[in-house]
């Protein structure tokens, strides 16, 4: 029982959902695992967006246009061209219950935004562009997305030379990693990705296509502020996982 | 000027069980708490409330769902398969009489939701083998068993459907 909840508006478009969405004690949902999960007493009104959003996933010739209602299980189970197919582990490896994974969406989870998932730490190395709805509908990528509004679609351009990796390091398989690396190297740029248990994700982009000693280093000074120490070990431990990590995920994006 | 609809009961239209529904519902009213105390369908079961355990797993519009975690208003104009109406005319169907034949239930309160999530699974993934059965049962949490038996006995329903 989420005995807060006294409203669940209908809106008619998605841009009346942003709008409604400004309103004190409203939020919007999507699935709703983690809203219903958290329970929060200041929330008084849902918008649900599932009956605006597309729930498909359409190839074009140099495209992937994933609709924001398209559940994470769809995202597993998807048949990815062959650079794309960590983004299914990914996704997988994000949410374990099957469950789960039929209930939460790409836009919720992109909303949500977890620093430990590895599907969005995989996303933000991809980068893929955002359709983004508020008064208008603008387009913007992940990186720079600062959380407003509300995201209709996904579009992850498919590039033959593009590669992907991504290291996680958790007690268990089915558990959170407490560090997550991701890699993404297309034509001349490469992004690399850390995050798991940090208070940031942290994002760099070099203008090479290959992460050697000097880009490691790079990342290493950019991304150790945003370790955090946990029961899986201090920052001075995960600092070296780092290095450990970075290193593998040099060679793998490399070979 | 807005036009969406604001209202505190949710005149909610469902299919459940194959039977349609038209109740009026308060809107907090989760999915769980709308088949176990209005429909008095008591299969889905609550544990965690967080989505955790599995136990309140029922079918919606054929996929697998917590059902502590959605709003009975969600689910208008969809249909739930529980528990109750996986049986047909003849008995159990398979997947219920594999975890008898194979000794998979103990307690038996995680079953209900095991059974439905191994029934949507079977259908996409017909010849599973373990590791994928495995990984299928993921969010459905025993802590009798020991997953074995439980394991066994979809393997078997996967082998004799």
């Amino acid at each position: 029982m989420w005995s807060s909840i006294d409203t669940i508006h209908k809106p008619t478009s998605l841009t009346e959902a942003w709008e409604l969405s400004q309103t004190p004690g409203t939020t919007v949902i999507c699935g709703g695992t983690y809203l219903a999960a958290e329970r929060d007493p200041a929330i008084t009104g849902l918008i649900p967006l599932n009956a605006h959003l597309s729930h498909r996933i359409t190839r074009g010739k140099s495209t992937l246009s994933i609709g924001a209602g398209v559940d994470v299980d769809n995202l597993v189970s998807f048949n990815w061209p062959s650079p794309f197919q960590p983004l299914a582990e990914a996704a997988r490896q994000s949410c374990p219950s099957a469950n789960i994974r039929n209930q939460r969406s790409i836009g919720g989870e992109l909303g949500a935004s977890r620093f430990n998932s590895e599907l969005i730490i995989l996303l933000h190395a991809l980068n893929p562009q955002l359709k983004i709805v508020q008064a208008q509908e603008s387009t913007e990528y992940l990186v720079e997305w600062n959380g407003d509004g509300i995201i209709r679609e996904m579009a992850l351009e498919i590039a033959p030379e593009i590669r992907m990796e991504y290291l996680r390091f958790a007690p268990i398989p089915s558990a959170a990693p407490f560090l997550c690396v991701a890699g993404v190297t297309a034509g001349a740029g490469c992004r690399i990705v850390v995050g798991g248990n940090v208070n940031s994700l942290r994002v760099l982009e070099f203008d090479t296509n290959t992460l050697g000693v000097e880009q490691q280093g790079l990342v290493l000074e950019h991304a150790e502020d945003t370790l955090l120490a946990d029961h899986f070990g201090g920052v001075a431990y995960k600092r070296k996982l780092l290095v450990t990590a970075l290193r593998r995920l040099g060679k793998a994006l490399c070979t | 000027m807005l036009h969406a609809e604001k209202t505190e009961w949710f005149e909610l239209e469902v299919t459940v069980n194959g039977q349609k529904i038209k109740q009026a519902i308060p809107m907090h009213l989760r999915l769980l708490d709308f088949l176990r105390e209005t429909l008095r369908l008591t299969g889905a079961k609550e544990v965690c409330g967080e989505g955790e355990c599995g136990a309140c797993t029922i079918l919606l519009n054929g996929k697998a769902v917590n059902s502590c975690l959605i709003f009975a208003a969600e689910s208008h104009g969809g249909t739930i398969l529980t528990i109750e109406g996986l049986q047909t005319a003849s008995g159990l169907n398979d997947v219920q009489q594999s975890f008898i034949d194979d000794h998979a239930v103990q307690c038996g309160y995680c079953i209900p939701g095991m059974i439905l999530s191994v029934e949507e699974f079977l259908k996409h993934s017909p010849h599973p083998d373990r590791e994928k059965i495995r990984h299928a049962l993921a969010g459905n949490i025993c802590r009798c068993t020991g997953y074995q038996k439980v394991v066994d006995a979809v393997e078997n329903t996967a082998k004799k459907r």
